[in-house]
C-alpha cells in the first residue's frame, strides 16, 4: 500500500467517504504508534516523545514527495495524525497513572522506557487525560478549534506550523487557539474545583 | 450551548480581548444585552483566559516526560560543544544536564560539562561569570572540584560550565552505603569544611551547598569529598536558587532545606560565608541523624511561603533528641551502632556544634567555617569544644574520656608513666589542682576502663550475630574473654559506687519522695516514647503519600496531620518533664567550703553510668549484644543442633528425606542431600512432588491442613489453598527447588500479530522500520508458517515450538490482492517462549542460568515471624492499626533491603537471588506468569476492585478483577504455583539479593547472583496488591536503594543448600 494507497484514501476521505477516513486514520495511527514505540525503545531514560518530528517523519514516509498530496488532503492527513497522536499520548498518560501510584512508591525508579518523575508527571498525565476528554465536547461545537488544540498541544506544532498544516491563515489559528485555550482552562479549572477524587 | 451561541460567544470574547483588561467585563455585559446564555458563555471564556496561561503552552509530550523541567532536561543532540566532545550524559540536576566530556585542546582530558537550561539572561550570566572567573582560577584545593571554563553553545542558546570530572556518590549516599560510623562521617565533614574554607578565603561563596554538590571520589583507596559547582550559583544569579523552588503550578520542588534563613528571606542580597556555614550545618545534621533538621517534606504542596516561614522560624530538634524520637534500628545500622549508643554519641558536643551552625541569626553562628571545623576536630580528639555550655563537670568528663584509651592499654608496667602523664596534663589543664588529686584521679580512671571494655565487648558481640553451628566456639570465646570478666566485676563497681555515695550531699526529703515514684515514672516515660515514635512514623507516612492510607481519613488528611502534630508536641513536653524529674537523688558533691567538687562529681557519675551499663549488659535480652544475649545465642544454637541435626527424631526424619531424594532421578536428579542445620524435613508435597522443610529458628513446625486437597480448583474455599496450617507461631517453611538450567528474562517481540477470525494479521512491527527487515507489513495476513496453515494462536505456537532465535521460517502472507512468501527469524513472531510485548528492556537478553538446588520460602515472611526475628513490626498495614485488613499472618513490609539482609542473616536465612526468584516464580513455565499467560483472582492479589474500595481510587487498577483483598493478604491466602510457592505474583514485592545490573553481567556460579559494584540499587520482584498485573510478571524487575522502605515491599527468605 504505502504512498499511493494513502493518497487514494486521502482523496476518498476528502470526498466524504467515511470508511476511507477510518482506514486512513487506522493507517496513520498504526504508523505513528509503531514509530513512537521504536523511538522510545532506543532512547535513553527520561527521553521525551518528539511528537512533531514523528508526525513530520510519518508524513514523509507516507508520501513519496512532500508536494504530492493536494492541499485539502494535506490538512486531512494532519487531522488524522493529530487525532492519532492524541490517542497515543492519552495511552501513555494512562500508563503513567497505572505505573505511578501510591505514596512513597513515586520515588521508585521504574527503569524502562516508562521512567516518570513522580508527582509532577502524575499531574501532567491527569491533565492530558482531562484535556483529551474536554476536547471531545469542544470538537462537537467547533471542530477546527479542537483540531488546532490537537496540533498545538498533542503534536506540538507552533502557530505558524499549525497554520501551514491546516492551510489557513496564522491569525485564524491564533484566534482559534486563544478561544479554545480559554475554554479548556475554564473547564479544567472548574473540574479541579469540583474535587475530582484524585 | 448551541452552535449559534458558541460562535457568537467566540466572536464577542475575541473582540473583548481587544479592550483594556479592566473594561472587558463591562464591555461584554453591554454587548450581550439581554442574552444571558451568551453573557454566561463569554464570561466563562474570560475567566478561563485569565487562568495561568502556561497550562497548555507546553506540548503534552513534553509535559508528560518532564513536567518538572527543573529536574529533567532532554539535554541536547550535540556531539560537541566548543572544545569539548560529549561522551555520555551522567546526570540531571536542578540547573541542567551534566555530561562526561573530553576536552580536545589545549590538553586532552576528561571533564564534566554542565549544560544549563535555556531561558536565562545570557548577557547577565556571562558578565557575572567573568566577574567570578578570576577568583575561581585561584582556587586550588583537594576538596574542591576545579572550574575550568564556561561559555555558551554555538547557537548561543544555552550556557555551559566545564569542571573537573568527579566520579562518585553524594556525601550522604556514600556515608550510608559504606555504613560509616559517626567518627568517620565527621572526618569526611572536616575535609568538606576545609574545601569550603579555602574558597571563602579566596572570596568565593558557594551558595548552594547540599549533598548532591558534595561528591565522594576515591583517591588512593581513600575517600575524598569534592565540592562541585563553586561559583556557579553566583554566576547564575541568586534568583535561581529561589527559582529551583517553583514550578509553573506553584508547587515546590528541589531541596530548600539547605537554604540559610537569610537566603530564604530573600530580602537582602547580603549573603556572606556564614550562609554556607548554615548549609554545612544542615549537611552535618543529615549525616549524623539521617534526616534533615526541618520537616519541609510535607510542606512541598503548601507553597514557598510556608517553607520560607519554616526556614526562618522553626527551631530544629537537637540531633540526639531527634534520633531518640525516631528510634530507627536500621538507620543506626548504617552507622554500625545502636540507637542508644548513637544517641549517646550525639548528646552534648555534637548537639551543640550542630545547633550553633544552625542558628537562625547568623551572628550567633560560628564566625567562620574554620572555627566550625576546629570544633569538630576538638570533639574527635575529646577536647572541650567551643560550642555549648562548658562547665567543670563537662571538662572533667572530657579529660577522662580523652585518656580512657591510654588507660585501657592495661599494661601495668606503664602505670607509673600513665599516672605521671595524666598528672602532667591535668596540671597543665587546670592550674592549681593538687598533685595527689591527680593521682587519685588516675587510679580511678584505671578502674573505669571497664567502660571502654564494655563498649568493646558489645561491639565484638555484634559481630557474632548469626545462629549458625560454626559460631558456637567464637561465642564461647567471647564469654571467656569479654562477658564473664566484665560481669564478675559488676559487684565491685557497685561497691565502689556505694562508697562514693556516702560522701554525697544530703538526700532531701523531697528527693526521697520523688524517688519512690520513680518506677512509675519510668513506665510512663517508656510508654510516652513508644507512642511518640509511632506518631512520628504515622506522620512520615502521611507526608510520603496520602494515598497509602487505608481509608480516607475523616475530615481530610490535613486535619489528621494537625491532630497528630499536636499530639506529638504534647508527648514531647511530657517526655521532657519525665526525663528531667526535678527529684531523683542528685548525689551532689561539694568540697569543704561548700563549692561544687567537679572531680568527685564526674567520678561518681561515670561510675554510676558504668554500673547501669553493666547491669543492662548482664541481664541483656536476646536482641541486644550483651552477656545475656550471647548466652541466649549459645543455648539457641545448641537447641537447633539437637532438634535439626543430632536428635533422634531429627535423625530419622532426615534419613527418610535424604533417601527419598537420592532415589528420585526424575525431579531431583538423584541429589545427595546432606542434613541442613536449622532445617527439619516436613514431607514431600503430594501435588508438587517437591520436599518441604521448616526453619526452626523462626518458629514452630506447621501442622498439616486437614482441609487441603492436592487439586485445587477456582471454586474451592480459600483456606484450602494452604498445604499447611499457618499460625502466629509457625516458622518459615521452605521448598527444596531442584537445580538445573533455568531460562530467565523476557524480550519484546519484534512483531506483533492479532488474530481476526481465523487469520493472523500483523498489527505492528516495533523496533524495526516499516517492512524493511522483516519483509512483513502491517495489515499482512499470515496464511501459513513453514507450510502449516495458521488458524489460531495454538497452531502458530505449535508451528514455532521448536524454533529458536536465529532459526528462519517461511511465512506465507497475503498482502492487498496478492500472496507471497517471506523468510523471517522465528523469534520475531509471537507467541514464542519468553517473548512478551510488555517486557521492559532490562528484562533482556533472555539468559540461561544454572542453579544448584536451593531452599525457597513457600510464603512471604509474616509480620509475626519478623517480630520474632527483629523484635518489632515495621509494617504500615498492621493488625494493631488496621485490624479489619490484617493479622500477624500478613506479610511484613516497610522493610529495606539492608534490614532484610541483616535480620535474615542473623537467623541463618538469606534473600533469594534474582535467578532463584524468577526460576521459582516461573515454576517451569516460559509464559509471563507461573500460572501461564494470565493471572486469576484466586492465585494473585493485585490491584482490582477490592483495592479500589479500600483506597477509594475508583479509576485505578483492573476493572474486572476482584481477589477479595484491599491491601496485602495473609500469606498463603491464594493458590500456590506449580512449585507450591504462594504469592510470587502480587501481595507484596520481595527483595532479592542481587545488585541491579545488566543480564550480561556474569552471575555467581550455582546461585546465579549478579554483583555490580557500581550499582546503587537492589532488586525487588513480583509486584504487589498495589500494582497491575503486568508489573507482577515473573521477569519484571524493580529496584531501589538498599535503604528504601515502602508499604508494598516485603521479603521472602531462601537458603543456599549446604554441601
Amino acid at each position: 500500500m504505502r504512498s499511493r494507497e494513502i493518497t487514494r484514501l486521502l482523496e476518498q476521505a476528502s470526498a466524504g467517504d467515511e470508511s476511507a477516513a477510518a482506514q486512513l486514520f487506522d493507517s496513520v495511527y498504526a504508523e505513528l504508534k509503531q514509530m513512537a514505540g521504536a523511538k522510545m525503545a532506543n532512547e535513553p531514560l527520561g527521553h521525551t516523545l518528539q511528537t512533531t518530528d514523528l508526525v513530520n517523519e510519518a508524513y514523509l514516509r507516507l508520501f513519496d514527495s512532500p508536494r504530492d498530496p493536494q492541499f485539502e488532503n494535506r490538512a486531512h492527513f494532519f487531522g488524522a495524525a493529530a487525532e492519532a497522536m492524541r490517542r497515543i499520548l492519552v495511552d501513555r498518560a494512562r500508563r503513567v497513572r497505572a505505573l505511578k501510584h501510591g505514596g512513597a512508591m513515586q520515588r521508585v525508579d521504574l527503569e524502562p522506557s516508562e521512567v516518570i518523575d513522580g508527582a509532577a508527571d502524575q499531574r501532567a498525565a491527569d491533565q492530558i487525560e482531562a484535556v483529551s476528554e474536554a476536547l471531545e465536547t469542544l470538537e462537537a461545537e467547533d471542530p477546527r478549534a479542537a483540531l488546532v488544540v490537537k496540533l498545538r498541544y498533542f503534536v506540538g506544532l507552533s502557530l505558524d506550523e499549525t497554520a501551514q498544516a491546516l492551510q489557513v491563515s496564522a491569525s485564524t489559528v491564533s484566534a482559534d487557539w486563544t478561544v479554545s485555550r480559554a475554554w479548556l482552562q475554564q473547564r479544567l479549572k472548574s473540574r479541579t474545583a469540583g474535587g475530582d477524587g484524585e | 450551548m448551541n452552535d449559534s451561541v458558541w460562535f457568537r460567544a467566540r466572536a464577542l470574547f475575541l473582540r473583548s480581548l481587544e479592550q483594556p483588561a479592566d473594561e472587558r467585563a463591562a464591555f461584554v455585559r453591554r454587548e450581550s444585552g439581554s442574552d444571558l446564555a451568551l453573557l454566561e458563555q463569554v464570561e466563562q471564556l474570560l475567566e478561563g483566559h485569565e487562568v495561568d496561561a502556561s497550562l497548555l503552552d507546553r506540548p503534552a509530550a513534553l509535559a508528560l516526560r518532564g513536567s518538572s523541567n527543573l529536574t529533567r532536561d532532554n539535554g541536547c543532540d550535540l556531539e560537541q560543544i566548543g572544545n569539548y566532545r560529549l561522551l555520555e550524559q551522567v546526570g540531571v540536576g536542578g540547573f541542567g544536564v551534566v555530561y562526561l566530556a573530553e576536552q580536545l585542546q589545549p590538553i586532552q582530558r576528561r571533564v564534566a560539562l554542565k549544560l544549563i537550561h535555556a531561558g536565562l539572561n545570557l548577557d547577565e550570566y556571562v558578565r557575572r561569570f567573568e566577574a567570578e572567573r578570576q577568583a575561581l582560577a585561584l582556587m586550588n584545593h583537594a576538596n574542591v572540584a576545579k572550574v575550568f571554563d564556561a561559555g555558551t553553545t554555538d547557537d548561543g542558546a544555552r550556557p555551559y560550565f566545564v569542571m573537573e570530572y568527579v566520579e562518585g556518590p553524594s556525601l550522604t549516599d556514600y556515608c550510608d552505603h559504606e555504613r560509616l560510623t559517626t567518627r568517620e562521617r565527621l572526618e569526611l565533614m572536616i575535609q568538606v569544611c576545609d574545601g569550603v574554607h579555602h574558597a571563602h578565603q579566596k572570596g568565593i561563596i558557594h551558595r548552594d551547598l547540599k549533598p548532591s554538590n558534595v561528591l565522594v571520589a576515591t583517591e588512593s583507596e581513600r575517600p575524598v569529598p569534592k565540592i562541585i559547582d563553586f561559583g556557579i550559583a553566583k554566576a547564575l544569579g541568586a534568583r535561581l536558587t529561589e527559582g529551583t523552588l517553583h514550578t509553573e503550578l506553584g508547587k515546590v520542588i528541589g531541596t530548600p532545606e539547605y537554604m540559610s534563613p537569610e537566603q530564604a528571606d530573600g530580602a537582602s542580597d547580603d549573603i556572606d560565608t556564614r550562609s554556607d556555614l548554615y548549609s554545612l550545618g544542615v549537611l552535618l545534621y543529615e549525616l549524623l541523624v539521617g534526616r534533615r533538621p526541618l520537616d519541609i517534606g510535607g510542606m512541598r504542596d503548601a507553597g514557598y511561603a510556608a517553607i520560607q516561614r519554616a526556614i526562618l522560624e522553626q527551631e530544629p530538634e537537637r540531633p540526639s533528641t531527634r534520633v531518640e524520637a525516631i528510634d530507627d534500628a536500621s538507620a543506626a545500622g548504617f552507622r554500625r551502632t545502636e540507637t542508644r549508643s548513637w544517641v549517646r554519641e550525639l548528646r552534648g558536643d555534637l548537639d551543640w556544634i550542630v545547633m550553633k551552625a544552625l542558628e537562625k541569626d547568623r551572628s550567633r553562628r560560628y564566625a567562620s567555617v574554620a572555627e566550625f571545623a576546629a570544633d569538630l576536630e576538638r570533639h574527635l580528639n575529646n577536647e572541650p569544644v567551643s560550642a555549648g555550655p562548658p562547665g567543670a563537670r563537662y571538662r572533667a568528663g572530657k579529660f577522662c574520656r580523652k585518656h580512657r584509651g591510654v588507660m585501657t592499654a592495661g599494661v601495668f608496667a606503664l602505670l607509673a608513666v600513665v599516672v605521671g602523664f595524666a598528672g602532667l596534663i591535668w596540671a597543665n589543664y587546670e592550674i592549681g589542682l593538687e598533685r595527689d588529686a591527680a593521682r587519685r584521679l588516675s587510679r580511678e580512671l584505671l578502674g573505669l576502663s571497664d567502660t571502654k571494655r564494655l563498649d568493646k565487648a558489645v561491639q565484638a558481640a555484634r559481630a557474632l550475630r548469626s545462629l549458625t553451628a560454626g559460631l558456637a566456639p567464637s561465642l564461647q570465646a567471647w564469654l571467656t574473654e569479654h562477658g564473664r570478666p566484665l560481669v564478675s566485676r559488676l559487684e565491685e563497681h557497685e561497691r565502689v559506687l556505694a562508697g562514693l555515695r556516702q560522701n554525697a550531699g544530703e538526700w532531701t526529703e523531697q528527693e526521697q519522695a520523688l524517688d519512690r515514684s520513680d518506677e512509675a515514672n519510668a513506665v510512663e516515660l517508656t510508654q510516652a516514647k513508644a507512642q511518640r515514635s509511632k506518631l512520628i512514623s504515622q506522620l512520615d507516612a502521611l507526608e510520603e503519600g496520602e494515598s497509602t492510607a487505608k481509608e480516607p481519613p475523616v475530615g481530610g488528611s490535613e486535619r489528621l496531620r494537625q491532630t497528630l502534630l499536636e499530639e506529638r508536641d504534647r508527648l514531647t513536653r511530657q517526655i521532657e518533664r519525665l526525663e528531667s524529674p526535678p527529684g531523683r537523688r542528685s548525689y551532689t558533691f561539694r568540697g569543704a567550703t561548700g563549692e561544687p567538687d567537679g572531680d568527685a562529681q564526674w567520678e561518681h557519675d561515670t561510675r554510676a553510668e558504668l554500673v547501669a551499663g553493666l547491669r543492662r549488659f548482664e541481664a541483656g535480652d536476646r536482641f541486644g549484644n550483651g552477656f545475656g544475649s550471647v548466652e541466649w545465642r549459645l543455648r539457641e544454637i545448641d537447641r537447633l543442633e539437637r532438634e535439626t541435626v543430632t536428635g533422634a527424631s531429627a535423625e530419622s526424619r532426615w534419613q527418610a528425606c535424604i533417601q527419598d531424594i537420592a532415589v528420585d532421578v526424575e525431579i531431583y536428579g538423584g541429589l545427595q542431600l546432606e542434613k541442613q542445620f536449622g532445617l527439619l524435613p516436613l514431607d514431600r508435597n503430594p501435588r508438587t512432588k517437591l520436599w518441604e522443610f521448616v526453619h526452626l529458628a523462626t518458629g514452630a513446625e506447621p501442622v498439616s491442613n486437614p482441609e487441603w486437597t492436592p487439586v485445587v480448583t477456582d471454586q474451592t474455599e480459600r483456606r484450602q489453598y494452604n498445604r499447611w496450617s499457618i499460625t502466629n507461631d509457625t516458622g518459615i517453611v521452605l521448598v527444596l527447588i531442584p537445580g538445573g538450567a533455568f531460562t530467565i528474562g523476557a524480550k519484546r517481540p519484534s512483531l506483533e500479530v492479532e488474530f481476526e477470525t481465523g487469520t493472523m494479521v500483523v498489527s505492528a512491527v516495533p523496533e524495526r522500520s516499516f517492512g524493511e527487515q522483516l519483509g512483513l507489513a502491517i495489515g499482512d495476513r499470515v496464511l501459513a508458517i513453514d507450510g502449516v496453515s495458521i488458524s489460531d494462536a495454538d497452531t502458530m505456537r505449535a508451528a514455532l515450538a521448536e524454533g529458536r532465535s536465529g532459526d528462519t521460517v517461511t511465512v506465507r502472507v497475503q498482502r492487498g490482492g496478492g500472496e507471497g512468501a517471506v523468510e523471517i527469524d522465528c523469534a520475531a513472531v509471537l507467541p514464542a517462549s519468553h517473548y512478551d510485548r510488555r517486557a521492559e528492556l532490562n528484562e533482556s537478553p533472555v539468559t540461561e542460568v544454572v542453579l544448584r538446588p536451593f531452599f525457597l520460602a513457600k510464603y512471604e515472611v509474616t509480620q509475626g515471624q519478623w517480630r520474632r526475628m527483629a523484635n518489632h513490626d515495621p509494617a504500615y498495614i498492621n493488625p494493631t492499626e488496621y485490624p479489619r485488613y490484617t493479622s500477624r499472618l500478613n506479610p511484613v513490609e516497610q522493610v529495606s533491603w539492608s534490614d532484610a539482609h541483616r535480620v535474615l542473616g542473623e537467623v541463618g536465612l538469606n534473600l533469594p537471588t534474582e535467578a532463584q526468584w524468577e526460576a521459582a516464580s516461573r515454576a517451569g513455565s516460559d509464559r509471563p506468569y507461573g500460572f501461564g499467560d494470565r493471572l486469576s483472582p484466586t492465585n494473585s492479589n493485585i490491584a482490582g476492585a477490592s483495592y479500589r474500595r479500600v483506597y477509594d481510587r475508583p479509576k485505578y487498577g483492573h476493572q474486572d478483577w476482584d481477589d477479595g483483598f484491599g491491601a496485602h493478604a495473609p500469606v498463603g491466602s491464594l493458590m500456590a504455583n506449580p512449585f507450591g510457592v504462594h504469592d510470587m505474583h502480587g501481595n507484596v514485592w520481595e527483595w532479592c539479593r542481587d545488585d541491579f545490573s545488566d543480564y550480561r553481567v556474569v552471575p555467581d556460579e550455582g546461585t546465579g547472583r549478579r554483583r555490580d559494584s557500581s550499582a546503587r540499587t537492589k532488586i525487588f520482584r513480583g509486584g504487589s496488591f498495589n500494582d497491575p498485573d503486568f508489573i507482577s510478571r515473573s521477569s519484571y524487575r524493580n529496584h531501589s536503594q538498599p535503604e528504601f522502605r515502602f508499604n508494598a515491599i516485603g521479603v521472602r527468605a531462601s537458603i543456599d543448600m549446604k554441601r
